[in-house]
């Protein structure tokens, strides 16, 4: 994927862009605000990873100017404003997710990796699957081989949230923020809890488990680990 | 509005008093001057009887008694005036001429009711009286009298114009009363308007000021000075926390960024990973104390408000409960649900926000209780207000201890040793606050209850 880093800080930047090369994609990186729309309007990039304190103009009025622009690039927030409503600004403006520093590279790949291929919006009635398993998302219907199973509304979430991203990591926070709208850290582990009531339905009554964690970063859904 | 409340508005109060006053000033200009004026044509009535008094006696000096008698006698048939009264007695005391025979003789001035003279009942007016004196003539008494006609009359229209009057003053005088309060009034719910918008996060809001020299102008100004002063206080608020962000989290940020490069590096031991990754937590733990102190400040500051709507708490509290069940119960911990009132309690606030307030009460229960202890949600729907409760049967907190735990970076004594910035409790009582709700602590025998209320739409 075509990426574009708009970072003034300059170690950020590069490791930010090492990290992104690394995993494949391809990296452009301007340190000023007013470069970072030029080049966002004037090239095609998938996404862009946009710092909210910049020279030259300020990563909210970026995003705005971007949108009314008419652009549909996905804008990935990457800043050290995380206060309660510094989110709600960035959103606000058209941002597609919002990740506060200091972060984890691993979050950052994931968070990434899941807007770059981000799936269209399904028609109702779509069916979600990994190898065996289907989740008929407008039945809200699970089954794996012949079994059907049973879960408990957020669960069903949870393996929906899992689905749309098969084969990509999902973090733990990006898990907290789409299934249960927590926007904060919470000291228990209440995704890990989840995860184990999930894998104990889906997983553990069968041969071959489909949820992977993945060290450090996140849980995964794959039929071809 | 009922009139309980109308009368409570500043306008319509001093409206009142303002008629009040003034109608009482009116009513004593005009008793004064129509008391003066009754006394005069009283006076000039009395004079006329003594001036025609004086007129027969010197008839009766100069032509004799029987002279009088005739001129009386005449006199009653020429005019037939029942304006006046005379009557003549000679020594014996019988009526000899005179148009009121029925009047014994009296000294002095005396008042009599034209009703209670049986000689004029057939002559038109019953009412009214005759001012009338008694005079000795050479050969009796005279009676002269005269009727007070005019100043009954002037008396009926005096208490028509006092009436008329008293009538425009009132009318007058709630008309400008409610004109001039309603002035102030406009001016007092200007500023009570401003204040609340402020208090609701709109800083920018000032009260208008149109005239320097109004006593309320000058209150306004002073409000909007201090507004002014408010205003600046949460920017440069806002703007240390901008600066904290910046100057604090950008070496942060890089720190972690070379601890996690050194930790993933190939040449790293898994010794040397253990110690880096230990050290990685300490940053995040750091990042998150100031991360929390700066959203208790943003949530202080109130902007969060404008993005208030309405919402059911009970939904709130449910998807809480939803998230904690799994964990509650597999860390051996129990979980009970109290809901009682209405099926839902709706208020105006911020799902987000409230999510996490519940989180962390729940959070803190889990923290501080041993295993095994139940965990109760409660949430009470009256007509005063929806009350949240996280209660458990734990070992509790010394009510002496009860204000303590909301201060920032508080730890009760025996848990000086576990993990956790202190600022759960500050964090729970802003969220709260922003709501205009309260949070109280109290003994649920045994354990601790933390009761969070919020006032409801009606």
């Amino acid at each position: 994927m075509r990426v574009l880093i708009v970072e003034d800080d300059k170690d950020t930047a590069q490791y930010v862009a090492k990290g992104l090369v690394q995993a494949g994609h391809t990296i452009d990186v301007v340190s000023d605000g007013k470069d970072g729309l030029a080049l966002a309007i004037r090239e095609n990039y998938d996404i862009v990873i946009l710092d909210r304190m910049l020279p030259g103009l300020d990563g909210l009025s970026l995003a705005r100017t971007l949108r009314s622009a008419g652009s549909r690039v996905s804008i990935l927030f990457l800043t050290s404003l995380g206060g309660v409503n510094d989110r709600v600004q960035g959103l606000d403006v058209g941002g597609d997710d919002y990740l506060v520093k200091p972060f984890a590279f691993a979050e950052l790949l994931a968070r990434v990796n899941a807007l770059g291929r981000r799936p269209p919006m399904r028609a109702e009635g779509d069916i979600l699957r990994a190898g065996d398993l289907e989740l008929d998302v407008a039945r809200r219907a699970v089954r794996r081989g012949k079994d059907r199973i049973d879960l408990k509304p957020k669960e069903l979430v949870l393996l929906e949230v899992l689905l749309r991203n098969k084969g990509r990591v999902v973090t733990r926070t990006m898990l907290l923020e789409r299934v249960w709208g927590f926007h904060f850290d919470p000291r228990t582990s209440v995704v890990e809890t989840h995860i184990s009531r999930l894998r104990a339905k889906i997983d553990r009554p069968f041969a071959k488990p489909l949820i992977h964690t993945i060290r450090g970063s996140g849980y995964s859904i794959n039929d071809n680990p | 509005m009922t009139i309980r409340n109308l009368f409570r508005r500043t306008e319509v109060r001093s409206a009142a008093t303002f008629t009040l006053i003034i109608t009482a000033c009116v009513t004593a200009l005009f008793v004064s001057l129509i008391m003066n004026l009754i006394d005069g044509l009283e006076d000039g009535v009395r004079a006329r009887v003594l001036n025609a008094r004086d007129a027969l006696l010197a008839i009766d000096r100069r032509y004799g008694f029987k002279e009088l008698v005739t001129v009386v006698h005449d006199e009653m048939d020429s005019v037939r005036d029942t304006d006046s009264i005379f009557s003549v007695l000679d020594a014996e005391g019988k009526v000899v001429a005179g148009n009121v025979r029925s009047q014994a003789h009296f000294e002095g001035w005396r008042d009599l009711e034209r009703r209670n003279l049986p000689e004029l009942a057939s002559k038109g007016r019953s009412q009214g009286h005759f001012y009338a004196i008694w005079a000795p003539v050479s050969e009796g008494q005279l009676l002269v009298g005269m009727s007070n006609r005019e100043v009954e009359h002037a008396w009926s229209i005096l208490m028509r114009s006092l009436g008329w009057g008293l009538l425009a003053t009132a009318v007058l005088g709630v008309g400008s009363g409610i004109y001039l309060a309603r002035g102030t009034q406009r001016r007092i719910d200007d500023i009570a308007n401003t204040l609340s918008a402020v208090s609701g996060g709109n800083l920018d809001r000032r009260v208008p000021v149109k005239n320097a020299h109004h006593d309320l102008d000058e209150i306004a100004q002073r409000i909007n000075a201090m507004l002014t002063q408010l205003k600046r206080l949460v920017e440069s608020a806002n703007q240390s926390s901008t600066d904290i962000a910046h100057d604090l989290k950008r070496p942060m940020t890089r720190l972690r960024q070379q601890l996690e490069a050194a930790s993933e590096a190939e040449t790293a031991n898994s010794e040397t990973r253990d110690v880096l990754e230990n050290a990685i937590s300490e940053v995040d733990s750091i990042v998150a104390t100031f991360e929390a102190l700066l959203n208790i400040g943003q949530l202080e500051a109130g902007d969060r408000r404008t993005r208030f709507v309405d919402l059911d708490l009970k939904a709130t509290l449910s998807d809480a409960a939803e998230a904690y069940a799994p964990v509650i119960e597999d860390s051996g911990y129990h979980l009970a649900w109290n809901v009682t009132g209405a099926p839902t309690a709706t208020i105006r606030g911020d799902h987000e926000l409230l999510l996490q307030l519940i989180a962390n009460l729940i959070e803190n229960t889990l923290q501080h209780t041993p295993i095994g202890t139940t965990i109760t949600l409660g949430l009470s729907v009256t007509s005063r207000g929806a009350v949240v409760v996280v209660a458990d049967d734990g070992p509790g907190i010394p009510a002496a201890e009860h204000d303590n735990v909301f201060r920032r970076f508080y730890r009760l004594e025996r848990e000086r040793s576990t993990p956790g910035h202190g600022l759960g409790l500050s964090l729970v009582r802003a969220i709260a606050d922003l709501h205009g709700a309260s949070v109280a602590l109290g003994d649920n025998k045994p354990g601790l209850k933390v009761s969070v209320s919020f006032p409801v739409l009606a």
